[in-house]
């Protein structure tokens, strides 16, 4: 690649404009997805507990900001209806398949439900190696619990 | 003994199968045929626009920082692919969020000089779309194995996630059903590395290794 035509002062700066343009982009772009694809995972959690016969439904989504957003380990959160808790959508990983489930943080502060959203995630659970999404499960209540902590103590 | 340049992108030591770092995303996307089709979608976007990016505005590049400068773009490239395939398909994508970052390593340790060498942009942009569809062409040849013995199904993305489009269920519970696990990829990728070799072999006489090997 030629760029021996620039000066050196450019060239120095070059590679800070190409990074910022590409970090501009993929926010610009990850902030105007984001409302879509929390909006289509709330649906997908609203028909699963439908679907589970669970009268709990979403409420809203919890942004990745604030007081109660930091510090979570893993996946989107959601706010259940009437205060009945916090989902997590996460995903699990192993053994050529993969998963993608809803925790429900209930308000007792312990995951009393784990749900698998959409068919392709059900059929894989039983491929997963075992005690895998215990580990999941484990990992988001110690994390939503210190969320709750933090919350409390301020 | 011809050139390995001349080989071609399949067979050539610039080709796909030359790189490990694309042996991890064929071994890892291939279980499903929902998180392949993903997968070579956003490489069929990533490939051919980075190359056409980097080609066009080379001299934007300063040589110095060439590398650093091709990994951001292909990177971005990648996650803005990511982001615009998770409104459609939101569950494939979350499924697949660890192999899309494969993607960038995938394109800079592959055949990027070759694409730089090209005389234009839309020589540049074609060769990338080519090293896209041998990629392709290479998953769907697995997963159009690992699948059926490991589902029994074949499974295309949707909102939700995989939707199959035909099932037996005899051949899920079948024993070939570790195919679709990761042993069962490793097992399937030393036969066709085997196989490709012996074929690369016959047909140019050099092998992988070196001269040596026989």
């Amino acid at each position: 690649m030629k760029g021996n035509e620039l000066s050196p002062s450019i060239s120095r700066f070059l590679p800070f404009l190409w990074w910022l343009v590409a970090t501009t982009l993929v926010v610009a772009i990850s902030f105007f997805s984001a409302n879509l694809e929390r909006k289509t995972l709330a649906d997908m959690i609203d028909r699963a507990l439908k679907a589970a016969g669970d009268s709990r439904r979403v409420e809203s989504s919890i942004p990745s900001w604030g007081p109660d957003g930091v510090a979570s380990l893993a996946g989107e959160r959601f706010l259940l209806k009437k205060n009945e808790g916090k989902v997590v959508v996460f995903t699990v990983n192993g053994s050529g398949a993969s998963a993608t489930l809803a925790a429900f943080y209930s308000s007792k502060k312990s995951i009393d439900l784990i749900l698998p959203l959409g068919e392709g995630s059900r059929q894989a659970i039983p491929r997963l190696p075992a005690g895998l999404i215990d580990t999941y499960k484990y990992r988001i209540l110690e994390s939503e619990q210190k969320i709750d902590r933090r919350i409390q103590s301020k | 003994m011809k050139d390995d340049k001349d080989t071609g992108l399949f067979w050539g030591s610039e080709g796909q199968l030359s790189s490990l770092s694309c042996f991890v995303l064929l071994f890892a996307v291939t279980s499903r045929m929902a998180h392949t089709i993903l997968i070579s979608s956003v490489i069929f976007l990533v490939f051919p626009i980075t190359s056409a990016i980097l080609k066009s505005s080379a001299i934007l590049i300063p040589q110095r920082h060439d590398f650093f400068i091709r990994m951001v773009i292909v990177s971005a490239l990648t996650a803005i692919a990511s982001r615009l395939f998770s409104i459609p398909w939101p569950i494939p994508v979350r499924d697949c969020a660890f192999y899309l970052g494969a993607i960038p390593l995938c394109y800079v340790s592959g055949s990027y000089k070759l694409r730089f060498e090209s005389k234009s942009t839309l020589a540049a942009l074609v060769s990338s779309a080519k090293d896209a569809l041998v990629f392709s062409v290479l998953a769907f040849a697995l997963v159009l194995v690992r699948e059926p013995f490991g589902y029994g199904a074949l499974s295309v993305p949707g909102p939700e996630g995989a939707i199959e489009f035909f099932g037996l269920s005899a051949v899920s519970s079948f024993g070939a059903r570790f195919v679709s696990a990761g042993a069962g990829a490793f097992i399937l990728i030393g036969y066709i590395v085997a196989l490709y070799r012996k074929i690369r072999f016959r047909l140019y006489g050099k092998p992988l290794c070196g001269d040596n090997e026989r």
